[in-house]
């Protein structure tokens, strides 16, 4: 930063003057780096942790927030998540919807528009939104979330959620920042979590994406999603008849209304010849192109792929915040340490379990000494407060020796709240296996925790089975020969011979 | 008020310009951090 200030080769007695000015340049500076700074970090690119955005994690947690297991009108969301985010109504909406359309973390009700048609979504005050059981299981954990106070200081967000998931990988994820940019592909469900579960037991992977428009990929040049890969998607076209081709899945990133834009003008530019196009998609993708009769379909195909959309290249760029810094990094490392990071997760779960079990054996222990020992007859006589802490205190000191930590004041506290009628309704063998099911509980954790990596395997495995169901690859791999566009462009002119000159 | 060795054509092309390896290292090197932590 020095060289933005003014060098101190004027008068000395302006100190405090000399420190204030800065040039314009370093004012630029300033200015630009807040800047990229908030856009980098607060809006254009998902954290490595859990795998949101700012505007996707604020989204969730407001829906946390409302969470009573019913649908809630996604306005009414949208508005809740301004208190976190405080921006457009209708930029939050719109990332709102794309979330609702991976169909992963929230269910929807209403017409959420067509990543097919690209038709949108009906405004946010038609439809409804509510978390989904695999959202609810995966993503939040309030009891090990660091947090943060929101922009105005009224509440508190978390920094990060703790995502026991690939989440990233499986969702995808955007965004143009300043100085760079993020595009991350979606990956296969079962395939992350088999990956993981590798990952886990030490052993070697490999992931490509998988798109919901399905279509047929070529991951040759995929280089692990890092910057200069290249991955080629193609549509699914089958010829119906010999007049006609029918297109029944369509690239990543196109709609079919944007794939019969791109034929329409192949057409009008000569390099294909078709008679008319169709579109009935709805739920499946069907696009009839029908040809004039004169047009080989194959070579039609082969045309298609090499002038229309129907072949789209991807270049996938991984960039994703580390500790407040983006870090360009591919798909398998980051699926390394979400893996690890998912461990740490359900250790620190653990341990919170854990403390929770040995606090309530604790006092449980307690409670049932104070009773079966009668030792609240001890305060009978005491007069003041002091008195009766210490009575107590020195009421249970022959029995307290089994325990695990000392007992404090707070202890003794509560054991004067007990209610007489629970005094007298006390049964002992109750008590115990009370005692002895927290016993049993503890174990476990204790079993869980000195075999963490099993219980990791474990909880991945167990996601594939409850949450896995439906999640089959869509996008089919396959090696493409190139189509060579000179020997499948339509021949639309004619060369003429004459004796003296070629016309 | 400009600093002597940064032309104002540098100035605006390098800030305003195309994006390069040299200006994305700059941001990364020189991002500013808010963050306003909870201890809960």
């Amino acid at each position: 930063m020095e060289e933005d200030y003014i060098e101190p080769n004027q008068p000395n007695s302006d100190n405090e003057l000399e420190d204030s000015l800065i040039r314009v340049s370093g004012m630029y500076k300033d200015w630009f780096l807040d800047y990229a700074s908030y856009v980098i970090l607060e809006r254009a690119v998902p954290s490595i942790e859990d795998g949101f955005k700012p505007v996707q994690r604020r989204i969730l947690h407001s829906m946390k927030d409302l969470d009573d297991g019913r649908f809630n009108k996604v306005a009414n969301i949208v508005g809740h998540t301004m208190q976190y985010h405080p921006h457009g109504d209708a930029s939050i909406a719109d990332a709102m919807v794309q979330i609702g359309q991976k169909d992963l973390l929230i269910e929807t009700q209403g017409n959420w528009g067509n990543i097919l048609t690209g038709d949108r979504s009906a405004a946010s005050r038609y439809i409804e939104a509510r978390l989904s059981k695999f959202a609810l299981e995966v993503v939040f954990s309030p009891k090990i979330t660091n947090w943060q106070s929101s922009y105005d200081g009224r509440r508190k967000e978390p920094i990060n959620l703790p995502v026991k998931f690939p989440l990233l990988l499986a969702q995808g994820g955007e965004g143009i920042a300043v100085g760079l940019s993020t595009k991350i592909l979606p990956h296969n469900f079962i395939e992350l979590i088999d990956s993981s579960v590798k990952c886990l037991k030490g052993q070697k992977f490999s992931i490509f994406p998988d798109f919901p428009t399905s279509g047929i990929m070529d991951v040759s040049n995929y280089n692990d999603g890092l910057r200069g890969g290249r991955i080629k998607v193609r549509a699914k076209i089958n010829q119906l008849n010999k007049n006609t081709l029918v297109i029944s899945e369509i690239p990543f990133s196109t709609t079919t209304s944007s794939l019969i834009d791109s034929i329409l003008k192949a057409n009008d530019n000569g390099k294909i010849k078709i008679k008319k196009i169709e579109d009935n998609t709805a739920n499946n993708v069907e696009v009839l192109v029908h040809l004039p009769s004169n047009v080989s379909p194959d070579k039609t195909i082969d045309g298609l792929f090499a002038f229309t959309s129907c072949e789209t290249s991807i270049s996938p760029l991984g960039c994703v915040i580390e500790d407040n810094k983006p870090l360009f990094i591919g798909v398998s490392e980051i699926l390394k340490r979400s893996t690890e990071n998912t461990k740490e997760l359900l250790r620190l779960e653990l341990e919170y379990k854990k403390s929770d079990y040995e606090n309530q054996w604790h006092y449980a222990s307690l409670e049932r000494i104070f009773i079966e020992n009668r030792i609240y007859r001890d305060i009978e006589n005491v007069e003041t407060w002091k008195g009766v802490i210490s009575a107590i205190s020195n009421g249970l000191k022959p029995f307290t020796s089994h325990l695990k930590r000392e007992v404090v004041e707070d202890d003794i506290v509560r054991l004067t709240d007990i209610k007489i009628k629970r005094i007298s309704k006390f049964d002992i063998d109750k008590a115990q296996i009370k005692i002895e099911a927290i016993e049993d509980e503890l174990d476990k954790i204790a079993f869980n925790l000195s075999n963490l990596t099993d219980f990791a395997i474990s909880y991945f495995k167990n996601l594939k089975t409850i949450y896995g169901k439906e999640k089959k690859r869509k996008t089919e791999i396959r090696i493409f020969a190139d189509v060579d566009a000179k020997k499948v462009v339509v021949k639309n002119c004619k060369l003429m011979l004459t004796e003296k000159k070629v016309l | 008020m400009l600093d002597e060795n940064f032309s104002i054509d540098d100035l605006l092309s390098f800030y305003m310009g195309k994006n390069t390896p040299d200006r994305q290292k700059f941001i990364i090197d020189n991002l500013k951090v808010e963050l306003d932590r909870i201890d809960s």
